[in-house]
């Protein structure tokens, strides 16, 4: 039998946990070339809400995360391609061979446009995260690794003053060791589409003069719709090609799976426990000697052996044996 | 939202061309000379105000091509010129054509060639006088309306009508009416041009009509000195559009 049991009840826990969840913050950027374009993206984002659900398998889950984003930057750059008049080849008959044409391009350079709407306003997520919780032994003689995934994130979190830094003595660490994390894919509304359309049509059309040269261009390029899709490679609706874009081409839910992931499977624990545990604090008493002189007592500590830890559907139970 | 863009600059001297003139070349018009016989050549090319630029050319029966085409706005420069390159001479198949472009700003040129090799200079084009038989002359005309083509050596005169392509119809197209990176076939191609030939009987046409942007190629089969001038603008003038079919009501996704 274990010589201390300690429970932990599902509020008490949703209040550990919500303390964790305000501190996951998250900044990413990448961009990408396809050849005739270039997409990137500049995005912030923080987690709100989420309820916690104990699980008599001794599962921990929790459900309906909202994932906020501060800042949802995309940018799109299309390299506008030669646009030109002439050209062509004539049949001749024999002996004079076929001729081919020059042609007269309309711009002298191939001119770029580039868009960077933030969609933050337009983009909504939810996450949820089950796990079981798992112990760690942290030992605090051996030194951290040379790379340490980890390390930054603690030491932002230890600055927020939101963890305590770890220790210079052992420590029994409780994580939550995610078994799945829902994330929903991104799905962008037609109104986004048609955001990004407009403006990119604007820009198109900026770069157009006007009367019947702009005409001519239109009718060369086949439109200024048709022709931002062709060099996107569009064969539908731009808000599903967006979709595509973050939920394939940029895996930025992969990012947040992997984030959230290491963040509670690997880097924070959710409760720690003190190797050894200290019983009685460091005091100076004034009650031992007769004289009433003050005595410095030694805290007491004993020793933490086989920590565990299960929940059932009520409470998250964490069981040691204490002492040699 | 934001946008940006790199401007680049818009070839004006294209929409500003009212006239062609067979003894000057210039944006929107070729001149394409055909090498019937073998042998080197030497190429003047002049233009407004400058040192004259000489080219080499060498016309052999053999693996040579059989056309190139010289953009002389790059000639002056070595790093742009897209042929010539350290002072190689230029070679071109018995029978082939080089043509002379200008692909953009107002200056006008002039070539001339000669054949090396014999006691006299024999030239074989002075196009400032006139386009030998067998030679090539186009223009690209992109000012809708009516032109008035001559040519005072065989007295020859037609009509040409440029007329605007059909502007597209602007919006979304139809849901899967294209597959992934495939233009609309309704897009407008000006690669497409129209061959007309001019003799001692003058044109093979009374009247030609292009789309504006397509090129009119002339087949010189007796010498000649083409003009193609711009007498009555007129932006409105358009071809019949082609409609695109009528895009439908947008279906509910399916999850």
């Amino acid at each position: 039998m274990a010589d201390l049991t300690v429970a932990v009840s599902e509020s008490a826990f949703q209040r550990l946990f919500v303390v964790l969840r305000d501190s996951i913050r998250w900044e990413a950027q990448d961009s990408t070339s396809f050849g005739p374009f270039t997409a990137g993206y500049h995005v912030k984002g923080h987690l709100e809400g989420g309820s916690v659900d104990f699980r008599s398998d001794n599962s921990v889950l929790i459900d309906e995360l909202d994932v906020r984003w501060d800042q949802f930057q995309f940018t799109l750059g299309l390299d506008i391609p030669e646009i030109c008049v002439g050209g062509g080849c004539i049949n001749m008959p024999w002996p004079i061979p076929d001729i081919c044409l020059p042609r007269w391009c309309v711009f002298s350079a191939n001119p770029d446009v580039s868009i960077s709407p933030d969609l933050a306003a337009f983009v909504a997520q939810e996450l949820s995260v089950a796990g079981r919780p798992v112990v760690r032994y942290y030992d605090a003689s051996v030194p951290p690794p040379l790379i340490d995934p980890c390390g930054l994130l603690r030491d932002m979190l230890v600055n927020a003053s939101v963890i305590d830094p770890f220790p210079d003595h052992n420590q029994w660490h409780i994580h939550l060791n995610p078994d799945f994390i829902d994330l929903d894919l991104f799905d962008f509304a037609d109104i986004v589409g048609n955001l990004i359309e407009n403006a990119l049509t604007a820009a198109v059309t900026a770069l157009l003069p006007g009367g019947w040269v702009r005409n001519l261009i239109l009718a060369i390029i086949g439109g200024i719709a048709d022709f931002i899709r062709w060099l996107l490679d569009i064969p539908d609706e731009i808000d599903e090609w967006l979709s595509d874009l973050f939920n394939i081409s940029f895996g930025l839910g992969d990012l947040l799976i992997q984030l959230v992931g290491e963040f509670f499977g690997a880097c924070v624990p959710l409760l720690r426990v003190d190797d050894p545990l200290e019983v009685l604090a460091k005091e100076i008493s004034t009650s031992v000697l007769l004289s009433g002189a003050p005595v410095e007592l030694v805290p007491v500590t004993v020793p933490v052996r086989n920590l565990s830890v299960r929940v059932d559907d009520v409470e998250m139970v964490v069981q040691a044996d204490v002492g040699g | 939202m934001s946008s940006n863009q790199k401007q680049a600059t818009l070839n004006r001297a294209l929409f500003a061309q009212r006239s062609f003139d067979s003894s000057r070349i210039t944006v929107l018009s070729t001149l394409i000379h055909r090498f019937e016989e073998a042998g080197d050549f030497e190429v003047f090319i002049s233009r407004t105000n400058r040192t004259p630029l000489r080219l080499l050319i060498t016309v052999v029966d053999g693996d040579a091509p059989y056309q190139h085409n010289l953009d002389l706005s790059s000639l002056q420069n070595p790093k742009e010129r897209d042929c010539c390159r350290d002072g190689a001479n230029l070679r071109l198949h018995v029978g082939g054509v080089l043509g002379f472009f200008t692909s953009q700003g107002v200056s006008t040129f002039q070539v001339r060639i000669v054949r090396l090799g014999s006691k006299e200079k024999q030239v074989f084009l002075n196009h400032a006088e006139q386009i030998p038989a067998g030679d090539f002359f186009t223009v690209t005309p992109l000012r809708p309306g009516i032109y008035r083509v001559s040519d005072p050596l065989n007295k020859a005169e037609m009509a040409l009508k440029v007329v605007m392509p059909p502007l597209p119809e602007e919006g979304k197209v139809e849901k899967g009416a294209k597959t992934k990176g495939e233009r609309t076939a309704s897009t407008y191609r000006p690669d497409q041009p129209v061959l007309v030939s001019v003799g001692k009987k003058g044109f093979d046409r009374r009247e030609v009509s292009l789309l504006s942007g397509q090129t009119l190629v002339f087949q010189v089969q007796s010498a000649a000195r083409l003009r193609v001038d711009l007498e009555k603008e007129d932006e409105a003038v358009t071809a019949p559009p082609k409609k695109r079919p009528d895009k439908p009501a947008r279906t509910t996704k399916q999850t």
